[in-house]
């Protein structure tokens, strides 16, 4: 049977992300993974640039792959198989250009791709790992001369310390909303990188605002609305980097009990662990299967994509815990070093998985969903 | 047997043990608790995040500043016996003081409890003429202000699991010698991830006589750092515990006398089982001990990063009000209290079992108990030199430990070891867990230590036996000794 030209670009697109994590991510991991102690991968970041993954989400009109979810979504998952911080640093610029598109701010957008930049400077940092439901915004914005200025520390921007601009959530008089912030206002101040658990390539700042203008995103109090529309499509791209650590682990923890002797035979000959290493099987195919149907659900814009999506991506990002710390437990005390990247997927799916906002409260915010697609 | 009666004297030790332990050792568990709490508050609180950064930044670094401070506070000599020179802490509070360390940072309580293996491996050999001399070592280095501590190298390159189980050892691949040479022996070989290795003054050290037969041949020694020889290798660069170097150690035709062989074939005479049960029971009893230690470090981290998380929940404001007035947080704070507190009874029981059916029992039947701690150190370990000159005492003390302990005893030490061991440390990570999954972005800084105790955690299912491997030998001395047809490790 023929390959549809969609399939063809699928394939060649799954290609390019394979030998570009290959080629540019893996012979400095263990280096870049230091960061901020280590280098940061600006190289790769530019190759990335330039091959425009950081456009793949757009519309067809900016240089994107017609504003789908499955083109991101191949980038994370093969791009996470190898590293994670890539793949999270494409994630945050891609909820940013998500909630501008869906707030209606294509025209930033369009003005953005359109000129000459280096790749640090196209990223748009956003707070990627918290949901405004959750932790109170500190952020305030008030319209002055017919300018907004904001005042506050937003937390944990996503790549703060790197990016050329912020997006960023600020209290405005009846809820809340999103404010572009040029990152070279001196009103704007990034902190240091801050040290975390995981996806340490992909630095977080907080960022201090005193009276810095910002643009606001689609119209006032509309956040709450926005980061919705933004959030559902999002967690499934979360999701597709999340089966990204889970296939790695699942590779690694084969090959490794494959090999390993323990008590004269194969470690995977124990029935216990191969018990292990099949759970691992059981969930990274099931994950795979479940977003494949998310996504293809979501690019059909099928009625129910966005709580089926949701639902996907929470056991997803969920699973990917189970599976990196059995990864870890099948490679006994060789999991725990860091020469084998099993340690940094365990610590990476952790981090990975409280992607806006706490992993326990995620069931609240599904039923909420839930219940609003029930009412329509 | 009548199985109702084992399942009372099984699970009940901590009842069995009222009676029988002094009651002084309540005041003196308290006492170690609050010494680690002001250790915790003068020392370890202050650097425990500084330290992880610096070798997360620079791997190959040790942190001697945490050794000396340790030394500094005595640490390395309080649970060493007053018979042998030391400050002789009941070994139960040992657990707790562990606990407590933990609760602020793993990495420095793994150091000190490494240092304490060591010597619980001297003790499970059953060798006095050994812990001795070792022990005054240590406790005579501490009064000129030097730190000597003990390492404890059993896992080789191609032997992990399979080193602790007699039964996995002879089918498994081996590659530490012992080579029999005039007064002592020759050591080749090499051992990975030894905890303490480069701190460490003495290393007790497994190695083989026969690699093709190795249970039947092990040899038990004490090397020390400097004997030509032996050097100390690659340091880990681990996901946690970082203040804790892991390390290996290796061997070319290193010579150690005899004097410091704790235990080998050529010394259990008199004793009337294999020397591949021996070897068996040694194992089971260092772990009987040391699996407590485990459990409570489990039961350390659970609380820390249960503290941890109580106070940023208790500085979160939501959009529905305080975090800590949801209903679904309190449930989770709740867990991680009930994880904390269980593995605490766990280690607890373990320290009973220790108590009455154990190692520990010499120490702490009331009488002697009372003795130790009413003659002075001086004293104590200077009638114990006199006493352990004469050959036949540590033969007898030997033969009796090897020899003469009922299996019934030991398989309860054992099994609930074994249980604590991965019940404290699965509940230690769980906690960790539950900790992200309430705090989200506030629970992946490392500012806030959470993430922390998650990645110095998640070594603790992995060491003193693989969790997996608890529960085997939990299964092998509950469960499997009153089934049929059970064979261990042949499916
Ligand atoms: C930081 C660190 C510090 C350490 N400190 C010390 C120390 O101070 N002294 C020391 O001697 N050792 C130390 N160790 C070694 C530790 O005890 C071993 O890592 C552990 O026993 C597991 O052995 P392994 O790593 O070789 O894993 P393996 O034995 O290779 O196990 C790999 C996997 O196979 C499973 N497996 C193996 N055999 C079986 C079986 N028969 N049935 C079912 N499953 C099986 C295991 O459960 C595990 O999941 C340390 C390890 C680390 C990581």
């Amino acid at each position: 049977m023929m390959k549809s030209s969609k399939d063809q670009e699928a394939a060649l697109l799954e290609k390019t992300a394979r030998e570009f994590a290959r080629k540019t991510l893996i012979p400095d991991i263990h280096e870049t993974d230091r960061y901020p102690h280590g280098p940061f991968f600006h190289d790769a970041l530019k190759i990335a640039f330039e091959s425009e993954f950081l456009h793949v989400s757009l519309p067809e009109t900016l240089n994107g792959m017609g504003w789908k979810l499955k083109p991101l979504c191949i980038l994370l998952q093969n791009i996470s198989r190898v590293d994670a911080s890539m793949g999270s640093v494409l994630l945050s610029n891609a909820a940013a250009q998500e909630l501008m598109l869906a707030a209606g701010a294509e025209s930033i957008l369009a003005d953005l791709v359109s000129q000459d930049m280096a790749a640090t400077d196209f990223l748009t940092a956003f707070p990627l790992f918290s949901h405004p439901n959750e932790k109170a915004i500190q952020v305030a914005a008030q319209l002055r001369n017919g300018n907004y200025q904001l005042a506050g520390t937003a937390d944990y921007m996503v790549p703060g310390p790197i990016a050329g601009r912020y997006l960023v959530p600020a209290r405005t008089s009846k809820g809340f909303s999103y404010f572009l912030v040029d990152a070279k206002n001196k009103n704007a101040v990034s902190g240091a990188p801050i040290k975390s658990l995981g996806l340490h390539a992909c630095p977080a700042a907080d960022i201090a605002f005193s009276n810095a203008d910002g643009i606001l995103i689609g119209r006032e109090d509309e956040g709450a609305h926005i980061f919705s529309k933004m959030h559902e499509k999002m967690m499934i791209a979360a999701a597709a980097a999340a089966l990204g650590i889970m296939q790695a682990s699942l590779d690694d923890a084969l090959k490794y009990a494959s090999t390993r002797m323990q008590g004269g035979r194969k470690i995977i000959e124990w029935s216990e662990l191969s018990g292990m290493v099949g759970q691992m099987a059981v969930m990274t195919k099931t994950a795979g299967m479940l977003l494949q149907k998310a996504v293809s659900d979501a690019d059909a814009k099928d009625t129910e994509w966005a709580v089926q999506g949701f639902a996907a991506a929470t056991r997803i990002l969920s699973d990917a815990c189970t599976v990196s710390t059995l990864g870890v437990q099948v490679l006994g005390g060789y999991g725990y070093m860091r020469d084998h990247l099993q340690e940094k997927r365990f610590r990476d799916s952790r981090h990975l998985q409280s992607v806006f906002g706490a992993p326990g409260r995620r069931a609240i915010h599904f039923l909420n969903q839930f219940n609003k697609s029930n009412r329509k | 047997m009548d199985e109702n009666a084992l399942w009372f004297d099984d699970y009940s030790c901590g009842l069995a043990a009222i009676a029988k332990q002094p009651t002084a050792m309540i005041k003196e568990i308290k006492h170690a608790t609050a010494l680690a709490r002001r250790f915790n508050d003068e020392v370890v609180n202050k650097r425990s995040l500084e330290i992880d950064d610096e070798l997360d930044r620079n791997p190959d670094a040790l942190p001697h500043d945490w050794v000396r401070q340790a030394l500094e506070w005595g640490l390395y000599t309080n649970w060493i016996p007053k018979i042998f020179g030391g400050r002789g802490y009941c070994f139960p509070s040992l657990s707790h003081f562990l606990e407590e360390v933990s609760s602020s940072c793993l990495g420095m309580a793994n150091l000190i409890g490494s240092h304490y293996l060591g010597i619980a491996g001297v003790m499970s050999t059953g060798n006095l003429a050994v812990l001795q001399w070792l022990c005054e070592d240590m406790a005579e280095s501490h009064k000129r202000g030097e730190s000597c501590l003990a390492s404890f190298a059993i896992t080789e390159p191609s032997s992990g699991s399979d080193t602790a189980s007699a039964d996995l050892i002879d089918r498994g691949s081996i590659s530490c010698e012992a080579k029999k040479a005039p007064g002592g022996y020759i050591l080749n070989g090499t051992k990975i991830f030894i905890s303490n290795a480069h701190f460490a003054t003495w290393h007790m050290v497994l190695a083989f006589e026969d690699i093709r037969n190795p249970s039947s041949t092990a040899v038990f020694c004490m090397v020390r750092t400097g004997t030509k020889g032996f050097v100390i290798g690659k340091k880990e660069d681990k996901m946690g515990q970082r203040a804790c170097p892991a390390s290996e150690l290796i061997f070319t035709d290193c010579f150690i006398p005899d004097k410091q062989v704790c235990l080998s074939p050529h010394m259990v005479k008199g004793i009337n089982k294999p020397y591949r049960d021996i070897y068996q029971d040694v194992f089971d009893d260092l772990c009987s001990i040391s699996r407590a230690g485990v459990c409570a470090l489990g039961t350390g981290v659970a609380r820390g990063v249960y503290n941890d998380t109580l106070k940023l929940v208790e500085e979160t404001s939501t959009t529905d009000g305080w975090l800590i007035n949801q209903e679904w947080v309190q449930m989770k704070l709740a867990d991680m209290l009930k994880n904390a507190a269980v593995s605490r009874l766990i280690y607890n029981e373990v320290n009973h079992a220790n108590s009455i059916y154990g190692l520990f029992k010499p120490l702490q039947t009331k009488p002697l108990y009372y003795l130790s701690k009413l003659l002075p150190t001086g004293w104590l370990a200077k009638l114990t030199r006199m006493i352990v000159k004469w050959p036949l005492v540590p033969y007898l003390f030997q033969k009796d430990q090897l020899g003469r302990r009922p299996e019934i005893y030991r398989q309860r030490t054992s099994g609930w070891a074994s249980l604590a061991k991965f019940a404290g440390t699965d509940a230690g990570v769980e906690n960790c867990e539950i900790a992200l999954q309430i705090l989200g972005e506030s629970g992946i800084r490392h500012a806030n230590r959470v993430e922390k105790h998650l990645r110095d955690a998640r070594l603790l299912p992995i060491y003193e036996g693989t969790n997996q491997m608890n529960r085997l030998d939990l299964f092998k001395n509950f469960i499997g000794r009153n089934s049929r047809h059970v064979s261990m490790y042949s499916d």
